[in-house]
């Protein structure tokens, strides 16, 4: 110490003889109370001085304290010299805790255990629980040496004994047993906390989760079963408990254990600390030069942690990604670098960024080769890995991407839209290099057939289907496939082959049927209008016979075969057989009104002559004349939908300004949710979409079921911001609302739609300055410009037929991730 | 989640014996009483099932399901089978390691 502050210390030390008692006791507890032992003890010092007995015990809980300081600090030879002094107090009569407080620390477990006994064997008794825990845990914690430790009260030895074995039991999973043991530690025994910690280890193997985080905490929490909790409770907390214990690299070390991986103590937590500040680079730094066998491809931690630091990158913004791999980059060129797994590794992740940045064909073709050529150099040849590469590579190339070319929106003119493959040159030799490695991988000719058909080369295509159908004559897909290629052909003869081998290997898959059932009525028109009756008449059996009798489905349902089949003996002047064929279709149908309306619409899409049809031309006039039911509106509306995806003659307008007109008459009549939901889509599917008649339902439905998020998540699409405000009401708010809604209902379609829209939303909001409010934003036209309302007009109806319409700049299509058909969606006929 | 870890079974398993991995992990998590694992649990076969699929987790999976290293360390002791406990031996070193701090 130097002179100065020596001089300090004895200034001070006169300051407190000049103190009053009370004055001085006062300071003297503060200081206790506020863990300033060093000062509390020079207090009490002096107290001591004046009453020898009265301050003995604070004297002494300020040394304790002052050296439990100092272990925590790890000065355990101070702490000692502090212990010796106390033991020349204790003499005087008080005993100090850190007798068997001090070896613990120091890891002396005999010693420790030794010293309890000796304060128990006083009749000592500890001051709080925590002491009085501490004091039995040095007891359980002596294990084998217990027998050494000379005379023991026998509870104490019973009870230690019990613990000590339920750890071994459960130790070899015998948890009932464990607990068995443990029965005799009563509820107030002083070892009744370490029973609830092995309650809670047998809960915690057990995969008792909640059971087993309740015990541990309730664990006394000076208590070394406390602290040996900490470990098991980081586990339990998992990952959201990890934001708030990174920091304590103790507790990890301690769950590394626990986890069994022992290994990793040393690391783990480290690199934890380092990645959650946002040292990505030095945390993966940290752990490749601090553990042995990283990275690694073999089972176990090792690995899920190289995965983990490797593909990390896909997960961080682009800055910092190219911060992250061009350090990869310089670990790869370092000198010395002969870790050729290592290099593998990062090959694979700088290919897999690349992949979805904007960059050249060639250098993307250039480093997944490369990636091979390591592969081969650290496993060896293997062609169908090759295989997979070459196929992936293909599909990369013949991504679709949509161009707009926003130069003619500037000018006002239409958006013009071209479909093209990224590279179909490259991809076309990326699949035959993968069928020339791995011939027999069925996915990868359907992809090169894909891009045959993506690019119109036809004769290829079909050339390629015939292979495909030679490689796998049983497989329901390929026929599937070829059958439905060889109906747009008009190969009806041969498609029909291959969709009746498809049905035979699947009965049950609705979309073959469909498939071999539009491919009947397609040809038996041919038929019908060749004046062939005889050959229509055998295929349209063969179509029922695939039908369902009492289905609404316009393709499968007897009722519209029937309808159709009318049509064909019409259009051969069979007038009594088309009559008797109506019928038939009408005594199927729940409403007669729906199939009447198809045959009327079919008879005028397929040309029948017109004296053919008066009659049913005047009962469909009939319906729509008569009382407007919602039930009927949602028929017409589902019929002239069915009919109206196929090319739009003139009189198909005027069809549908007459169902318009029906729906709007019918919005007044008590309609079910799935009737307003069937005319509110069909209103929003046309091309210029009847807003008011979508509208007029929407208002309705609400005021039915205020609370129906799906006509509520419409409304908020229909609506624009101002009218919001003037409700009070906040656009993500409302949305948020509806998502709860959605969720209560579990319509998770509808869920999937609301919480895109609050993500573009949360975007939209994003892109503002803070001065500037959603509402300057929409007033301001020029935004838009002139189709601005088509543009949100296009948005809302996407979102309602559920397909989005190529926009703006060039997107990628990717047909892996690209939503497929619904067996349910109808194929339509007339496309 | 490693596929391989979720189903216990080797990296260089054959199609045989993952099915038998699979189908025991599904008898002992139904979907009616453990929905959420089985799911996991079926994710993790599909990813495995077949040569060509196994090649394609190890070539192309950019799963990041983690946001630091410790989760994975956290996911990896979660999958079942894995919460073992340690020995006598370990738990006693564990416990005097404890007793220090």
């Amino acid at each position: 110490m130097g002179k100065k502050k020596k001089r300090k210390k004895k200034r001070n030390r006169n300051d407190y003889r000049s103190l009053p008692l009370e004055v001085l006791e006062k300071k003297a507890e503060e200081s206790l109370a506020a863990g300033k032992y060093r000062e509390a003890r020079d207090y009490f010092k002096e107290l001591y001085r004046h009453d020898t007995e009265q301050y003995l015990p604070q004297l002494i809980k300020a040394h304790e304290g002052l050296a439990l300081n100092m272990i925590e600090k790890g000065q355990g030879e101070n702490a000692r010299a502090v212990l010796d002094h106390l033991k020349g107090l204790e003499s005087k009569g008080q005993k100090s805790r850190l007798e068997f407080i001090l070896p613990m620390k120091e890891g002396n477990f005999p010693d420790a255990a030794l010293a309890a006994l000796r304060y128990l064997a006083q009749g000592e008794e500890a001051d709080g629980t925590e002491e009085k825990c501490l004091l039995y845990d040095a007891l359980v914690l002596s294990f084998g040496d217990f027998d050494s430790l000379g005379l023991v009260p026998p509870l104490i030895r019973e009870e230690t004994v019990a613990i000590q074995s339920a750890l071994k039991l459960l130790c070899e999973e015998k948890y009932d047993q464990a607990l068995e043991v443990l029965r005799p530690v009563g509820l107030h025994s002083p070892f009744s906390h370490w029973k609830l910690f092995i309650k809670g280890l047998c809960a915690f193997y057990r995969m008792e989760d909640e059971k087993a985080r309740k015990a541990f905490l309730r664990l006394p929490s000076e208590s070394v079963p406390a602290k040996a909790a900490q470990g098991y409770l980081v586990l339990l907390d998992g990952r959201d408990g990890l934001k708030e214990y990174h920091k304590k690299t103790d507790l990890l070390g301690q769950a590394c254990w626990v986890a069994g991986e022992k290994d990793l103590e040393p690391v783990l937590p480290r690199a934890e600390y380092l990645w959650r500040v946002g040292r990505f680079r030095d945390s993966f730094a940290f752990v490749r030069s601090n553990m042995r066998g990283f990275p690694s491809e073999g089972p176990g931690i090792m690995q899920s942690l190289a995965n983990f630091y490797f593909n990390a990158v896909s997960l961080m913004q682009r800055k910092e990604a190219e911060k992250y791999l061009s350090f990869f980059d310089k670990i790869r060129s370092g000198k010395g670098n002969t870790d050729k797994l290592e290099q593998l590794m990062i090959q694979r992740a700088e290919c897999l960024y690349i992949e979805n940045e904007p960059t050249y064909d060639f250098v993307l073709l250039d480093l997944w080769t490369k990636f091979l050529e390591l592969y081969r150099n650290v496993h060896g040849e293997e062609s169908s890995l090759e295989a997979v590469v070459y196929a992936h590579l293909g599909d990369l190339f013949s991504e679709e991407e949509v161009h707009c070319d926003t130069f003619s929106t500037f000018f006002g003119g239409r958006r013009s839209q071209r479909l093209d493959v990224r590279n179909a040159e490259i991809a076309e030799r990326c699949y035959e290099k993968s069928l020339e490695l791995e011939s027999g991988t069925r996915d990868v000719h359907f992809s090169l057939l894909e891009l045959y058909e993506k690019t119109g080369q036809k004769s290829r295509a079909n050339k390629k289907l015939d292979e495909i159908i030679r490689l796998f004559p049983e497989d329901k897909d390929a026929l599937y496939k070829a059958g439905r290629r060889c109906v747009e052909r008009n190969a009806f003869v041969k498609g029909m082959k291959y969709l009746e081998q498809a049905i035979k290997l699947d009965p049950l898959d609705g979309k073959v049927r469909d498939s071999f059932i539009v491919c009947c009525i397609k040809a038996a028109l041919r038929h019908a209008k060749n004046a062939q009756p005889d050959r229509y008449r055998k295929l349209l059996p063969r179509a029922l016979q695939q039908g369902d009798e009492n289905s609404d489905d316009f393709n499968r349902g007897h009722a519209y075969l029937y309808a159709r089949w009318a049509n064909f003996e019409l259009l051969n002047a069979n007038v009594i057989e088309a009559e008797a064929l109506l019928n038939s279709g009408l005594a199927l149908a729940g409403d007669e009104s729906g199939v009447l309306y198809f045959n009327w619409l079919a008879a005028r899409l397929y040309g029948v002559p017109f004296k053919y049809v008066k009659k049913t031309r005047k009962r469909v006039e009939e319906a729509f004349s008569g009382r407007a039911s919602p039930e009927r509106a949602a028929r017409f509306a589902e019929t002239i939908s069915y009919f109206s995806h196929a090319s739009r003659p003139g009189w198909l307008e005027d069809e549908l300004k007459r169902v318009n007109h029906f729906a709007r008459k019918a919005v007044k009549g008590d309609f079910s949710r799935d009737q307003a939901r069937i005319i509110v889509e069909y209103a929003l599917s046309q091309p210029n979409g009847d807003k008011n008649l979508a509208w007029a339902y929407v208002k309705q439905a609400l005021i039915q079921d205020p609370d129906d998020p799906f006509f509520l998540f419409l409304r908020y699409q229909m609506k624009d911001d101002h009218w919001f405000r003037k409700r009070n009401i906040r656009p993500m708010d409302e949305l948020k609302r509806i998502l709860a809604l959605a969720e209560n209902r579990r319509d998770q379609q509808l869920m999937v739609k609301i919480r895109k829209a609050m993500d573009e939303l949360q975007h939209l909001q994003n892109i503002f300055s803070p001065d500037e409010t959603m509402d300057d934003f929409l007033e301001d036209e020029d935004v838009f410009g002139e189709d601005g309302f088509d543009e949100d007009f296009r948005t809302f109806v996407e979102n309602v037929i559920g397909e989005r319409l190529p926009r703006g700049r060039t997107r990628r299509r990717n047909k892996k991730t690209e939503k497929k058909a619904s067996a349910s969606q109808q194929l339509n006929l007339f496309e | 989640m490693d596929p391989y870890a979720v189903l216990g079974i080797a990296h260089d398993a054959d199609d045989a014996t993952i099915r038998r991995a699979y189908l025991e992990l599904v008898r002992q998590f139904p979907p009616e009483r453990a929905a959420e694992r089985f799911t996991e649990i079926n994710e993790a076969y599909n990813k495995v099932k077949e040569k060509r699929s196994r090649l394609e987790y190890y070539l192309f999976n950019r799963e990041t399901r983690f946001n630091s290293p410790f989760e994975v360390l956290i996911s990896h002791f979660a999958i079942a089978g894995k919460r073992k406990p340690p020995t006598f031996e370990e738990i006693k070193e564990y416990l005097r390691i404890c007793a220090t701090r």
